[in-house]
């Protein structure tokens, strides 16, 4: 990427029917998903039947009885894909999953709030908002893009239901509310008919589409940071 | 202690040690651990929740899911759950500058030979080999290593989130899953096409 992100992080969202309060840092030790000394050094915020959330070493993990979610902002990123692949392949083969997501998102920074307004007047411009436009005024301190959503539905290759879905909002996390953009990518694969299955297909699909949908977020997220003209920030 | 017998803060607070009754009640679970959260938490030990941050918003003050990439606290928000105040640490931030895979060669006492795939590049097969120390990894990586394992060798900048950045080397292991018996009958399918696709 032309500028390096400040927060990078890759997530896995498997969407289905989990038992929240097996998801410990005990239980994937356990089972060698995690290295031995994972679940002491482990920071837990809840482990109960209804919601697990707890952070190890490079992994941050939280689920649902809906939704499983794990998380990296730690290269190599291939690590979540390994370890829901391992999951759900080794142990958890027959957890009834609707869809998946492989998300990528970025925090970076820009020179100025003028290189960030860059990008959102770019992607929104004022023009189409008659006079209000001049309230908003140009430099950014009067009103602008908060959040833009592009998506493409139905990607080729994959089964219906499918969308990629890019935000780009203004950094909560970085830049002081002024210089941090930021950008993230869900690629969201649904089943062929949503109806629960085992989990061998979605992480079939998984494992065949990891890396290039990867590769795809990180050549869309590049051109959103080509649009502020910065160039090594 | 079933869910259902769950009503006081302290109920909460310290959860069940026997969950044994779960699942099998008629009582919706999800229903009882939203109405109990709300009503206990709220009152002892929980801060209030987040008004939304992204656009769309409506200033409205019941909680909702916000991006994740957004909020790290976003989570604990789901279905009013509710936020302890304690705070998880930002986990710093490690962005690969360049990215290779590779796989062991050879091992001798103090070093291991690799063959590397250039992934910054975009390549997709070895065109480089290296002379790794075995101190650069670590012990239970040294232990577990033999000739054929798959690591990611990445070079990158390490951020915290008081700003501190340092640049570091980090080599990491795959954990690959194990072949299964449908991977095998997937594998021999694709060589049996591959091989009529030549008797033709």
């Amino acid at each position: 990427m032309r500028i390096n992100p400040e927060i990078s992080g890759t997530s896995i969202v498997l969407v289905g029917s989990f038992n929240p309060a097996i998801f410990t840092p005990a239980w994937f030790e356990l089972h060698g998903l995690l290295p031995d000394g994972a679940s002491e050094i482990a920071e837990v915020e809840v482990v109960h039947p209804q919601a697990t959330s707890f952070t190890a070493e490079w992994l941050i993990l939280n689920v649902i009885p809906e939704r499983f979610s794990v998380e990296t902002v730690q290269a190599p990123d291939v690590r979540v894909l390994d370890l829901v692949v391992r999951t759900f392949k080794e142990h958890l083969s027959h957890t009834p999953l609707t869809t998946l997501g492989i998300n990528r998102s970025v925090h970076f920074r820009v020179r100025s709030m003028a290189e960030r307004d860059r990008i959102g007047r770019t992607l929104a411009p004022v023009e189409p908002w008659g006079a209000w436009r001049e309230e908003l005024g140009s430099d950014g301190m009067h009103g602008g893009m908060t959040s833009l959503t592009m998506s493409q539905i139905d990607p080729e290759g994959r089964p219906k239901g499918g969308r990629i879905n890019v935000k780009v909002e203004p950094s909560a996390r970085i830049g002081d509310g002024r210089t941090g953009v930021f950008v993230n990518v869900n690629d969201h694969y649904a089943g062929d008919d949503g109806q629960p299955r085992g989990a061998e297909g979605a992480i079939g699909l998984l494992e065949e589409n990891f890396e290039v949908s990867i590769d795809r977020s990180n050549r869309l997220i590049d051109h959103i940071m080509s649009l502020a003209g910065t160039q090594g920030a | 202690m079933s869910l259902a017998t769950l009503e006081t803060a302290e109920d909460w607070a310290n959860p069940a040690e026997d969950w044994s009754t779960f699942g099998k009640s008629s009582i919706d679970p999800v229903k009882v651990a939203n109405n109990q959260a709300s009503l206990a938490f709220a009152r002892d030990n929980i801060i209030a929740p987040a008004v939304e941050r992204s656009g769309g918003g409506n200033g409205r003050s019941l909680p909702r899911l916000t991006e994740f990439g957004q909020d790290r606290q976003s989570m604990v928000r789901v279905r009013e759950w509710p936020v302890v105040r304690e705070q998880r640490p930002e986990m710093p931030s490690f962005y690969a500058l360049q990215e290779w895979e590779g796989y062991v060669v050879s091992i001798n006492e103090t070093e291991f030979t690799a063959r590397l795939v250039d992934l910054t590049d975009r390549r997709s097969f070895e065109e480089e080999e290296a002379r790794i120390p075995l101190e650069e990894i670590s012990e239970s990586d040294v232990a577990k290593m033999k000739v054929g394992s798959i690591f990611r060798w990445v070079v990158g900048y390490k951020r915290w989130a008081m700003g501190q950045k340092e640049r570091i080397s980090s080599i990491v292991f795959r954990d690959l899953p194990a072949v299964s018996r449908s991977d095998q009958l997937a594998g021999e399918r694709w060589a049996e096409q591959i091989l009529a696709s030549f008797r033709e």
